[in-house]
């Protein structure tokens, strides 16, 4: 008995001698497009961990369409990881949020660009704090348009000067599809912007700010675009073609999607490729998105996801998390970015500019929480359905406005 | 009985409470054995089935956090099955649903009926030939769906591919509302013919071989033989295939989420997905999402009683 007690007091003391401080564990929820941007981001870790020692992480990849579910499961079950990358913040979830302008003062928030960094805050509160920031925008593939002997477009040029262009050279440089556009309501809320149409107020009282002729107008010239210039079927809602593998896999001579593909072009084209200029309608716009991190107050080791949080959104750590996953640093304090390739610099220099020659809307409407209450799935809907020729454009922008200002009913 | 019985089944009755206990142990050990199926039954059947029934008499959201008052529940009776009767989205669900059953659920009978005919006879060959057809029983309904997509893309699928090579254009298998339903029913019976082939090739086993000695020897015809012995005998299999499908088919989502999305548009949006897009879409509707799954309980309730009532009475 007394050998027991002995060799169990040894073991103890070992242990205690070997772990002088106990090392902190993060969980880390995050989302992905593909291995080699997760080793990327291992990599990140590792230097935070190696200027921490204490601080350590346990990666869960989970896929973007997920995590709004990820979300309400962790409200549900009170189970949350330390820390998450999300691009939108459930209601369910903003209980359990960390309020950064507790941690690090009501002014850290306004080192961020500001459309993304409004959609950080609730009232008072700022309850995530922005990681990168992405812009819709086209990318062309300039191998095409040189094989054509056609000119890229020019800054300004409109979707009427471009789209003609666009099949002329599919068709001299044999080139199937003219454009693939992503299937996305964000992608296509983009086109209604540039028409002046959106869908809230840009301030507070929020109110639906739609004018439904313009939008049915809008929506009208959407679905002729996507019968004369993109693949057959594609906007139905059901087609599994996938517009990022046909531009990559040159069957388009044109991409409308967003700078988050930059990194990916870089590192997979086999082609010359080039970011923008976006055709504009009566305005130039982009539409502002991103990603955030958000600390759950429910973490045991609060402090240290405070820590990490902060130090990935610094002035330094941005500029270089920038430039290894070829994005946009959400925070304006950032030093220029050295993009090593100068395609992606380019590009991020021209998606930036679109969203600087935004309209104010083009941040605000997604910034409202209330867009997250069942109002991106009407405006997917109302294109998909038309496009189907299930309902007409009339009844599709109704059901939008109806989806809007039930969202809003929903909030109060 | 005589005595001697008599008096060695009262002796232990009288011989206090250690016999009492016997007895009772006796009695309940069976009852013991089953508790934990019933346990297993209760927790993960019976409880949700009630919750889910309690749910759908409250507005509420599906997550109740008590910060957000919205999501908190409140009772409104059968407010929410009322409300059902002018959703737009549920009924079209629903009838559509009920067509992808009355479609479906035959074409996957005959499919299933005629690969058993075609394979119960034992050979090495047919024997795999079983192994290749059960195949996708064993798939998850999502894979089967990518599977499906794949060959069914319309600009760079493997189905239009191959018209193409005998100059036949590309077919909207999935961007037109009927050709999507068509794929969908394709997808759905590749996914479970091969399981309700074993079900039938295990009744087709079942059948005493001297009947069709004898049928043979009276010189009945093979359809004859077919309606006359093979398709009564087989009726207990064919009603549990018809009642799994019915079942199935009404529960049908994961190849729909993967094959179709749901689209073209809405073309495709059968009664589950609307549950699960009014529950985890829509603010705060999960009550309304529970009374749609209550009126699915009643509905498979109410077919499958009728569906073994039927077979037990012809039987």
């Amino acid at each position: 008995m007394k050998m027991m007690k002995r060799s169990a007091l040894a073991l103890i003391a070992a242990v205690a001698l070997a772990t002088p401080t106990m090392a902190s564990q993060l969980q880390l929820g995050w989302y992905v497009d593909g291995d080699e941007q997760e080793q990327k981001l291992r990599a990140l870790l590792d230097e935070y961990t190696k200027a921490h020692p204490d601080t350590t992480f346990d990666l869960q990849i989970t896929p973007y369409d997920g995590m709004s579910e990820k979300f309400r499961q962790y409200a549900a079950s009170g189970i949350m990881p330390d820390v998450s990358l999300t691009s939108s913040m459930e209601p369910v979830v903003r209980p359990f949020l960390v309020d950064w302008a507790k941690v690090n003062g009501p002014d850290w928030i306004n080192q961020f660009v500001k459309g993304w960094a409004d959609g950080a805050r609730l009232g008072d509160q700022v309850i995530a704090a922005p990681l990168d920031v992405t812009a819709v925008g086209i990318f062309y593939n300039a191998d095409a348009f040189a094989k054509a002997g056609i000119p890229l477009p020019q800054a300004g040029a409109t979707w009427d000067d471009v789209l003609p262009v666009l099949k002329q050279v599919s068709e001299k440089a044999g080139v199937r599809f003219p454009l693939v556009w992503d299937v996305s309501a964000h992608r296509y809320l983009t086109y209604q912007f540039q028409y002046g149409n959106h869908i809230y107020s840009e301030d507070a009282p929020i109110k639906v700010a739609m004018d439904d002729a313009s939008w049915v107008k809008v929506l009208k010239q959407f679905v002729k675009i996507t019968e004369d210039y993109m693949p057959p079927g594609l906007w139905s809602g059901s087609s599994s073609d996938k517009p990022y593998d046909m531009f990559v896999n040159q069957q388009a001579v044109a991409y409308m999607s967003g700078s988050w593909q930059i990194g990916s072009f870089n590192d997979n084209a086999t082609f010359k490729w080039q970011a923008g200029p976006t055709p504009k309608g009566t305005v130039s716009s982009s539409n502002v998105g991103g990603n955030y991190l958000v600390a759950f107050n429910t973490s045991k080791h609060l402090d240290e996801a405070e820590a990490f949080v902060t130090w990935i959104t610094s002035p330094e750590i941005q500029a270089e998390y920038a430039k290894t996953f070829g994005l946009l640093p959400a925070n304006k304090l950032a030093p220029a970015v050295d993009y090593s390739s100068p395609d992606a610099a380019a590009a991020v220099k021209g998606f930036q500019a679109d969203l600087e020659n935004s309209p104010r809307y083009a941040a605000t409407d997604q910034a409202w929480p209330e867009m997250q209450a069942g109002v991106w799935d009407a405006v997917k809907a109302s294109v998909t359905q038309v496009v189907s020729g299930q309902v007409t454009p009339e009844e599709a922008v109704a059901s939008v406005h109806k989806a809007a200002e039930a969202a809003i009913a929903a909030s109060q | 009985m005589s005595m001697g019985d008599l008096k060695q089944h009262t002796k232990p009755a009288g011989a206090g409470l250690g016999g009492v206990v016997r007895a009772v142990g006796r009695t309940s050990w069976p009852y013991l054995l089953l508790l934990p199926t019933v346990a297993l039954l209760f927790a993960f059947t019976l409880y949700p089935l009630a919750q889910g029934l309690w749910m759908s008499l409250f507005r509420r959201g599906l997550v109740v956090v008590p910060q957000i008052p919205e999501s908190t529940p409140v009772f409104v009776g059968f407010d929410n099955y009322l409300q059902l009767i002018g959703d737009k989205d549920f009924t079209v669900a629903l009838v559509r649903t009920v067509v992808f059953v009355v479609i479906a659920v035959p074409i996957q009978l005959a499919t299933a009926l005629g690969l058993a005919l075609l394979l119960a006879p034992q050979s090495r060959f047919n024997a795999i030939i079983r192994t290749i057809v059960f195949f996708p029983s064993m798939i998850s309904g999502l894979i089967i769906g990518v599977i499906w997509a794949w060959l069914f893309a319309r600009n760079s699928g493997l189905v239009n591919y191959a018209l193409s090579l005998i100059n036949i254009p590309a077919v909207p298998w999935l961007e037109q509302d009927q050709m999507a339903q068509i794929a969908v029913v394709v997808a759905w019976v590749w996914g479970s013919a091969g399981f309700n082939m074993m079900i039938l090739i295990a009744g087709l086993t079942a059948i005493p071989r001297d009947l069709y000695e004898a049928a043979a020897i009276d010189g009945t015809s093979r359809w004859r033989t077919f309606t006359r012995i093979t398709l009564p005998l087989l009726e207990p299999s064919i009603v549990v295939v018809v009642v799994l499908g019915v079942i199935g088919a009404f529960q049908v989502y994961e190849i729909i989420v993967s094959l179709t999305t749901g689209g073209p548009g809405r073309a495709t949006v059968f009664l589950i997905q609307n549950i699960y897009e009014t529950a985890f879409k829509k603010p705060n509707q999960a009550g309304v999402a529970a009374a749609q799954s209550g009126v699915l309980f009643v509905i498979l309730m109410v077919l499958t009683i009728v569906q073994l009532r039927v077979a037990r009475r012809r039987s």
